[in-house]
This record gives structure tokens, sequence and C-alpha cells, in this order.
């Protein structure tokens, strides 16, 4: 049963030291901010966790900043036209302070989603083939993979391999071009699969390959939404990115949104909601929570801020932490920042043009 | 015409793109070449965009993020970013767009670290693969592009995030049957688009050919900026420039450069 609370009470209640939280979300678009300032302001209580995500990491590098990331499973921790790699976490790894940082392909992390979400053991990709990617297992070598001798896991967040190399048991039946009485109309006419057949990689044995992938099983997932209804049900606009599957996966799911409305107006056509009631754990109703990232159809992202940032998080580690105690931890709550930080003004400018969805006339220098 | 190298990239990165093709579209350079092919050359193909985006007409407004909400008024589709790599598993997007921070003589592209992350610690930690090891592995056909500078255009990289054409061992060339080798159905990299020039590959071994050098760069120029040796096309020319309808298009899609500048 959904349960609607401040941001304050989702966090003391699902997030502590440790706790492998997936953040929703993609790029600098509905991303679940409300709730990561609330980490932020919370960090003397939670001091690290471990960061899953899929897609962006502008909430992610916020996190690392305040020195709350300790172990990370993700795919990408650019920020894209802002700043090549997020200085907060890179600076971290290199220096040892995130010392646990296990990557994936965006569409190996998506696979591991889809056996997360349908409760299967693993799931087969043919990415990540010939990569290194699978060959660099952080995990691995610090020892958190597999069982203890008593036969529990070492880490129950932590599956026992990162990927597993195997044979496809139906000999390549599935890929297409597939040999359908009078043909194919795939666009897909370039598969070499006779000659992929002779592939002895991985497994020591002639056939078709595939990578198997664990499931991701967060403890808690945080996802931003435009509306929830009280029930709980989940509609979100816009682009999708990784959310529908990774709210699927986690144990406790968190949806901070835009508004919560009355049930009846999500019901009245169901077939566009995402998630349904009952997977939903906590509602946080926030406007402008998704602030400094973009919500479509209600505000577009501050680019300004963002610019500034790229160039505030190249200061000593130090001096990008005082702007976080500053700016967030020394306030209330979101409201506090949102009206004393940001300011009504420029949340005002922000809003998105009904017509289009986004800021039509927003400002974007580099 | 004046024009920057960054709309001469665009350009090349546009001739890639073949009329009825499906396409996964980068940021950056290629969102652009996707826009110039639209309204030139190949008017109905089909952009699809990672964080979850499918349209057949460029965006009203030039996009800064992958997950730009310009990019979701009026395009066909916008769902998860699983529905957009979907048709791109299944062996049905026909051309694939990622840039690198480094990229080596076989195609092989790092974007995930320098340094020696077998034995050790790595020096330099960069964003990650995103999607460039799926774009890589599925695309029918691969186009990379990147700021040509001998520091980026290795013998061989780090780390291999996407691979391209692999590497020869002892018994085995590079090349497509690299590729076959390790389980890979299809794909590889078809062009390399540079600052200064561009590359096709002999898929026979791999290896990158030097198929054209950009108006005002010499082949010697280019050698000095590769860390392999080069090895020529057969029919290695000067790049053609962009043509003024070309230009238009790009500046009216980027009217301040803010990528192609």
């Amino acid at each position: 049963m959904a349960e609607i609370m401040t941001a304050r009470e989702a966090v003391e209640r699902y997030i502590h030291t440790g706790t492998q939280v997936c953040w929703g979300g993609f790029s600098y678009t509905r991303r679940p901010f409300s709730i990561a300032r609330e980490v932020i302001r919370q960090r003397d209580r939670i001091k690290h966790h471990f960061c899953t995500m899929n897609g962006g990491a502008s909430v992610e590098e916020a996190l690392a900043a305040n020195d709350l990331i300790s172990r990370m499973e993700t795919t990408y921790i650019g920020l894209e036209g802002i700043q090549p790699v997020a200085n907060s976490i890179r600076r971290r790894i290199q220096d040892g302070s995130i010392p646990l940082f296990e990557d994936y392909s965006n569409y190996g992390y998506a696979t591991r989603t889809i056996a997360g979400r349908f409760g299967w053991p693993f799931a087969p990709l043919m990415a990540e083939l010939g990569s290194d990617v699978p060959e660099y297992d952080v995990f691995g070598k610090a020892g958190l993979r597999g069982k203890n001798t008593d036969g529990s896991w070492i880490d129950p967040r932590i599956p026992p391999k990162k990927f597993a190399g195997s044979d496809d048991p139906f000999d390549g039946w599935g890929l297409r071009p597939h040999a359908f009485e009078g043909g194919d109309t795939t666009a897909n006419k370039t598969n070499r699969l006779d000659r992929t057949r002779e592939s002895d990689k991985y497994t020591g044995t002639q056939g078709v390959k595939v990578m198997l992938v664990p499931p991701i099983m967060p403890e808690v997932t945080v996802i931003r939404a435009q509306r929830v209804a009280t029930d709980g049900t989940v509609r979100m606009e816009g682009i999708n990115g990784p959310d529908a599957e990774q709210a699927m996966c986690a144990r406790v799911l968190i949806v901070e949104c835009e508004q919560i409305v009355p049930s009846d107006e999500l019901r009245a056509a169901p077939e566009l909601n995402h998630l349904p009631a009952h997977i939903t754990t906590a509602i946080v109703e926030q406007p402008f929570g998704g602030y400094p990232s973009a919500v479509p159809n209600y505000y577009d992202y501050d680019w300004d801020w963002f610019v500034s940032y790229g160039r505030l998080n190249r200061k000593s580690k130090e001096e990008v932490r005082d702007y976080w105690t500053q700016h967030v931890v020394d306030t209330k709550d979101d409201w506090d920042y949102l009206q004393r930080v940001v300011g009504m003004n420029r949340l005002f400018e922000l809003r998105a043009t009904p017509a289009y969805g986004y800021r039509a006339d927003l400002k974007r220098p580099m | 015409m004046h024009y920057t190298p960054g709309e001469l990239m665009v350009v090349c990165a546009a001739r890639q793109i073949r009329d009825g093709e499906n396409v996964f579209v980068g940021m950056r350079l290629p969102l652009i070449a996707f826009a110039l092919a639209k309204r030139t050359h190949a008017p109905h193909c089909t952009g699809f965009f990672e964080g979850g985006v499918v349209r057949d007409v460029p965006s009203s407004e030039l996009l800064y993020t992958m997950g730009d909400a310009p990019n979701i008024y009026g395009s066909l589709w916008t769902t998860t970013t699983l529905n957009v790599m979907r048709p791109m598993a299944a062996g049905d997007v026909h051309l694939g767009f990622i840039g690198g921070a480094e990229v080596d003589r076989y195609g092989n592209l790092n974007t995930s670290m320098i340094g020696d992350w077998q034995h050790s610690h790595p020096k330099v930690r960069l964003p990650g693969s995103g999607g460039a090891a799926d774009i890589a592995s599925f695309s029918q056909r691969l186009a990379i592009m990147m700021r040509h500078e001998r520091h980026r255009l290795r013998e061989k990289v780090d780390f291999v995030t996407s691979p391209g054409y692999g590497y020869p061992d002892a018994n085995h060339p590079a090349g497509e049957s690299w590729r076959e080798r390790v389980g890979l159905p299809r794909g590889g990299p078809a062009a390399l688009i540079t600052t200064l020039a561009v590359f096709t590959f002999d898929k026979q071994n791999g290896e990158a050919l030097l198929q054209s050098y950009h108006p005002g760069t010499t082949i010697e120029q280019a050698q000095e900026q590769t860390g392999w040796e080069l090895r020529l096309a057969e029919d290695c020319r000067e790049t053609l420039p962009p043509r003024e309808d070309e230009l238009r298009v790009i500046r009216e899609y980027d009217p301040q450069g803010v990528w192609t500048g």
C-alpha cells in the first residue's frame, strides 16, 4: 500500500548507510532531485550509499560531491555538454574515495532490468561480446562476489558474476534474418550467423554466443513522475528512459512527483499509466522538485545552473562540498531550497511553454 | 565558402546516412548530421535516440543533452531506453554513430579508462560505455567521430569499451573474422570521421584506411597526428567540401555553432 509522506520521512525510513539506491530519470530529464537533496541534507546520518543508475550523472554528481557514494554500478558518468566526466565522481574514483565502481553498457544494464522486472534469474544479450567491460570486474577483485563458506552471499546486493558468457542453447534460431518460408523482411540483412557459430570464445565450445547478465535488484528505486495518484499509480510524460523497468526491479519504490492527483484522474485512461499502485511504496509530492533537471510539460532544466556548477565542481573538494552545505544542507526542506535559494522568479522562467512541453525561449549559452 | 571543421564533419557524417535507413543518433555532431541528411538526400530515414525517442523529423530546437525536452515534441514515439535499443539489438539499425576518447587502427574505441587497468588502478577515469558498446556491437555499420589528435588515434587503446575489428593474434587477423570469433553477428566500423580526415576500413584485416583528407590538410599532417602508420585507400583524395545548401541547413539547425563552432 503506497503511503504519502515527505521527502524527509521517505529518506529517513528507506535510505541508510550502504543502501543500494537506483536513481531514475535520464540525463537531465525527470531526475529525482528532491529525494537526492534530502539525502544530501541527511548526509551525516547516511554517510554513504551504493549508487546505481542507467543514464546520466547529474544527480550522482551531487551525491558524489557530498561524499555520499561508496559504490557505484552504472553505465555512464558524463555530464554531456557540461563536462565530459562528472568531476566529483571522476576525482573520487581516481583518488580511491569511490573504491568500487562497476560499469555496464546501456543495453547491458537495461537487459539486467528485464531480468529484474520479470523475476528472471538472468537474461541474455549479444552486446559486450568482445569488449573489455566484462573483463573489468571491480566487485570481483574486491572479493564481494559469490558465497561465504556457510552458503550465504558475501554481499546480497552483488551478483556472483558480473557477466557469464554462454552458448545459445537454441543455436541462434531466434536471430533474424530467420529461415521463414518465403524469406524474411527484416531490415537486418547483414548477420553472419553461420560464421559466428564457429566462435569458441567464453565457453571453449563452438556455437552462437550470448552474454548472460544478472537481474538488477536494488533495495530502493527512486523515480520522478509528473503525476501520481493517491493510490500510488504512476504516470510519466515524455521520455521514459530506464524508469518503468527499474522501478519494477526494486524492493522499495519511492516516487516523487509534481502533483498527487485523485485516483479517478489516472483511472480514466489506465492504458497510459506506467506503474500500477501496488508496487509503489512511498509517494512524495514536491512541485519543481526535479529542478535543476527538466520535467517535460512542467519546466525545463536550468542550463545556466549546470554551466556554472560545471565550473564550480572543478574547485577543491572542500569548496564544492561547502557549496552544497550552504545551498542545500542548510535548507529546511525543498520548499525552503526552491523559494530561498533558487527563487520563484527563476522557477517561473523555466516553466514549460504549454504548446511544446519545454521552455521554447530558454537561453542555453555554453 | 568558409566553414568550420565541425561543419565539415557533420557533412561527412550525413553522407554516411542513406535514404530510408534506421539511424541510431548520437549527441552533438551526429544529431546535426541526422537533421542535415533528413533535409537533403535522406528524407525517409528514422532516428533513434537512446533516452527513448523515435523521430522522423529533426527536433524544432537544437538539443544539448540526450534527454532534452525539445526532442519529445513532434516525435513519433517517446518510450523506454529498452524500446529504442531493441531495434538495434535485433539488427534493424543500419547506421550507428559514436564518439570516443581514443580509437585505434582497428576501430576499437575506449571511453572507459586510461592506464593499465589489468594490473593497477586506472590513471584516468572516462565516462564509460553509455550506449557506445551496444551501438558498436549491434549497428550494421558504425560511424565514429572524434578530434584528430595523436594521443586519441592510437596503435592500441588501453581499454576496449566498444569493439571495432579487434586485434590480430598469432593465428588470425583482426577484421570481420575477429568479430565472428568473439560472437558478434554483424557490424563493425564503416567510417572514422575526424577533424582532419575520413577513414574507411579494410574488413579483411580490420585496418583503418585513409579515405580522404580535409581541404587544407595534407596526408603528412594527418600522419603526424595519427599514432599508427597510415595506409591509404586506393582512391584516397581530398574530402569533398560542404555545399552551400548543406551549410545553410546546418546553420539553421545550429545557428550559434554550439556543436559545430
